[in-house]
């Protein structure tokens, strides 16, 4: 049995130790808002908080998250930075499909929260793990600017 | 994708009744069949729940305005738009706008063949008429409502924000008067607003599905969960379409959470209960696979083959002038070559499938309801029509999401498994499974004559038709031509006084299909290289050289001016930057763009675009600027990097570290400037990539001298 907590929630759970986060929140929370995009960690799509840091869900272990407080987009707007930057998405109507858009904003608040007003060269390090197909990047950088000014 | 205007009055017809709660609905009928008469009084007016499965707007006795939408929303905005498109004419408040995804429904087919699709940038062009004369004669009812209520002419009143006005100051909300209104007959031919009297269209308004997207409540395909399902995966084959020669899954059906593992028509699908219990048993299902088509193929046997299928003669699909005699002059002979693309949407493609007693329904993200409904009608052998579809959002689509392969596999399984079921591609399933944007090779000689003007230019593609691949026939003209294979390279808008556009059908096999812009896609890239090159060697500036081949053309003119102004054109660049230009029109849109290039450590760095669209009315200006970026940033990571190979009849890339869409930090900077030439909406979610490639080829051949012929860059 493995326990964690889950937007506030606490949850204890028998599944196997090996068992990516993202497929406990999607599949057994039953939390969709988080994303499968690549499952080796290399497009962002799954991204969530443990312990407030962002880290790719498809390659965080149950095991790894034992314990600790995970924070999905579901739940995000319940912070100050998180509410600001998906205010600010909502200002500068950022997403087109949108798939990619919760994993972004969970990088984007991440950065905010440890970097209230970073340079161009810190949005685009923060960011650089998160694809977007659709080509969003210019909104997505105006919308963090947006969130860092209104801090 | 070929489109034709719609004609409201002829082909479909507008239909109302009272909704309950005292609401007014107004729809649209079925598409008439061609030889239909044109007295269909006796099916108007069904009860409300009729309208549930038609194209409506609802206004709800509370204040709410129901809006249904039959396109796809893939990220290009259209449920926003044609939400614009209706309460334009509506005169409601925007505020009161609720939109639904509507289910497969007969009304939504395109009027000129009834077909449930959303591809070739077509959405707002074909919903243009329809939709805004659907809100036209809702609001005429409203009007007229209120005019036998007060007893004036309903022709002295004004309709904003959802109240109807009288000049004596009398209001009343469209709530108040929608039952009254259900009572009225329908206009039959509504009249449409004068373009300077619109409010709605026009206008920048945020998208309907925005705070849904940033707060995780989105339902895309991979969220859809329906009662007593279960997850599959399937085992593809590793060689290209390879089939199952025996397969063991005794260690597999021993994992508690699996609880089938069964032979489809495309591999070997696992059932479990959820993605990761099938995902992880992949190793324990033994597979013998017979060797696959392309067996012992890679990438130098299909450029052999590309190679000998240019010396074939092909279908000439244009030609004009004397081109056979016409040999005076400096010419230019290239090849070029373009690879195979994936589509890579974000979301792995994936399918929800519950079929049983003759009816199947069906959720997910397609673009294609109709062949959805073929598709599962014909694996499951029940009628079509009794096939529902619910569309999802769809994380990205750029033409993929019309494709059935994962369709018919979902179906395959619902039906060996007896319960609803979601199957799920992996990110290497996805980028393994085919239905690529073919591979291309092209010839194109262009021939100046003594004043430097072009005279002449002969252009061979050799591809497949994806039209056959996609079984739309419709789309392959009567001469046999697949338009998708020569567009971009017919009806140019230059001047060019001897012209022979020839495509030869070479189809090696690999499963092709619709890539955003689809032969716009790469056609251009050959066209614009070429008239650079030949700007070149007539010692002409490559805008200059353009402006007297659209001597002709007032509208790619004034498009071309305008970017040129934008991008600063007439002010030289520094040394270690190169410049080029491309202008293309596709999808009833014209588009130039000038790139802006420097060579940073060994690398090609694109540090800006500046893009001047003309797409007739820009129905939502916001959105047209977005879908410009989208798609240049989608023809960036193509010329870049974009490129899927095979070795011994094996797809090479598997994910994202091998095929790798443009990251944040790639980004350039992008202007966009709109200009409106026309009282038509034009296409907006795929012009803005044709003449990217080209502009930034254009832009490293004046940088560097060399010209690209071969994609991706450094290919």
């Amino acid at each position: 049995m493995i326990t964690l907590t889950i937007n506030d929630i606490r949850h204890d759970l028998d599944l196997p130790a090996d068992m990516p986060l993202l497929w406990v929140v999607r599949d057994i929370v039953g939390l969709t808002g988080t994303k499968f995009g690549c499952g080796l960690g290399l497009c962002g799509a799954c991204t969530v908080h443990l312990n407030g840091e962002a880290v790719r869900s498809c390659q965080t272990s149950l095991d790894e998250a034992a314990n600790g407080e995970v924070t999905t987009i579901e739940h995000i707007g319940t912070t100050q930075v998180g509410a600001n930057v998906q205010a600010a998405w909502r200002e500068i109507d950022v997403p087109q499909c949108g798939y990619c858009q919760s994993g972004q904003i969970m990088s984007a608040t991440a950065l905010l929260a440890t970097n209230p007003s970073p340079t161009k060269t810190a949005i685009e390090d923060a960011m650089a793990g998160n694809i977007c197909r659709c080509g969003t990047y210019a909104r997505i950088r105006a919308a963090i600017q947006f969130a860092a000014e209104a801090e | 994708m070929m489109y034709q205007a719609p004609t409201l009055s002829r082909r479909q017809f507008l239909i109302s009744g009272a909704a309950l709660g005292g609401g007014l609905i107004v729809a649209l009928s079925a598409p008439r069949p061609s030889h239909a008469s044109s007295d269909h009084r006796s099916d108007t007016n069904p009860n409300a729940n009729g309208f549930r499965a038609s194209a409506y707007v609802e206004i709800v006795s509370d204040g709410r305005v129901i809006l249904t939408v039959g396109k796809s929303e893939m990220g290009q905005g259209t449920l926003t738009g044609i939400a614009q498109l209706i309460a334009d004419e509506l005169g409601c408040d925007w505020e009161t706008i609720e939109v639904v995804q509507a289910n497969s429904a007969p009304a939504f087919g395109f009027p000129f063949n009834g077909f449930m699709i959303t591809g070739g940038s077509s959405g707002l062009r074909s919903e243009w008429t329809r939709m805004r004369s659907m809100g036209a004669a809702a609001r005429m009812m409203l009007e007229q409502a209120a005019a036998d209520r007060w007893n004036i002419d309903a022709a002295t009143l004004s309709v904003n924000d959802g109240i109807v006005s009288a000049p004596d100051g009398r209001r009343a909300t469209f709530a108040d008067l929608a039952a009254d209104a259900s009572e009225l007959p329908v206009p039959e031919n509504p009249l449409l607003k004068s373009a300077d009297k619109r409010s709605v269209i026009g206008r920048s308004v945020r998208r309907l599905d925005t705070i849904q997207k940033i707060t995780g409540r989105a339902v895309f395909g991979i969220d859809v969960r329906v009662p007593d399902m279960v997850t599959a995966v399937v085992i593809s084959p590793p060689q290209l379409m390879a089939a199952v020669r025996s397969y063991h899954a005794d260690r597999a059906l021993q994992r508690p959470e699996v609880h089938d593992v069964v032979a489809i028509s495309t591999g070997v699908a696992i059932v479990a209960d959820h993605y990761w219990a099938a995902h992880s048993a992949r190793d324990d299902v033994d597979i013998d696979w017979e060797p696959g088509p392309f067996a012992g193929m890679g990438m130098d046997d299909l450029r052999e083959g590309y190679r000998k299928s240019l010396d074939r003669s092909g279908i000439i699909a244009e030609t004009a002038g004397d081109f056979a005699t016409f040999s005076n002059g400096r010419s230019i002979t290239r090849e070029f070559e373009q690879p195979y693309l994936a589509h890579a949407c974000m979301e792995p493609m994936n399918f929800t499938v519950s079929v049983g007693n003759g009816f199947a329904e069906v959720w997910g993200p397609t673009q294609a309801q109709s062949l959805v409904q073929n598709t599962v009608g014909e694996i499951a052998g029940i009628d079509p029509k009794n096939v529902t579809v619910h569309t999802t959002f769809l994380g990205g689509g750029f033409g993929r999401r019309s494709a059935q392969d994962f369709v018919a596999a979902a179906t395959e399984i619902a039906l060996a498994i007896g319960r609803p079921v979601q199957l799920v591609y992996s990110r290497e399933d996805d980028m393994r499974a085919g239905r690529y944007r073919s591979f291309n090779l092209t010839r194109a000689t262009g021939i100046l004559d003594d004043t430097g003007d072009l005279a002449a230019l002969d252009i061979k593609v050799a591809k497949p038709s994806v039209s056959k691949w996609s079984r739309l026939p419709f789309l392959i003209r009567d001469d046999g031509v697949d338009e998708q294979a020569v567009e971009g390279l017919v009806n140019l808008p230059y001047d060019i006084p001897n012209i022979r556009i020839e495509w030869v059908d070479h189809d090696p096999g690999l499963p092709v299909h619709f890539w955003r812009a689809v032969g716009s896609s790469h056609n251009p890239f050959v066209v614009e290289s070429l008239i650079d090159d030949l700007a070149d060697a007539a010692g002409q500036d490559p805008i200059v050289f353009r402006r007297r081949l659209l001597r002709n053309q007032p509208r790619h003119l004034a498009v071309l001016d305008r970017l040129a102004t934008e991008a600063g054109w007439s002010k030289p660049v520094e040394a270690n930057v190169g410049r080029g230009v491309a202008l293309v029109a596709s999808f009833e849109s014209i588009v130039g763009e000038v790139a802006e290039v420097r060579i940073v450590e060994g690398e090609l760095r694109v540090d800006k675009v500046t893009c001047v669209v003309d797409c007739g009315v820009a129905i939502n200006p916001g959105q047209v600027e977005a879908q410009m970026h989208s798609s240049i940033v989608f023809g960036l990571s193509a010329f870049l990097r974009g490129e899927i190979t095979i070795t011994d009849g094996e797809v090479e890339q598997s994910n994202f570290h091998d095929y790798e869409p443009l990251r944040l930090p790639e980004m350039p900077e992008i202007d966009v400037s709109i200009m409106e030439g026309a009282d038509e909406p034009g296409g907006v979610g795929e012009p803005g990539l044709p003449p990217l490639l080209p502009a930034v080829a254009n832009a490293v051949f004046d940088l560097t001298g060399e010209r690209i012929t071969r994609l991706p860059f450094g290919s």
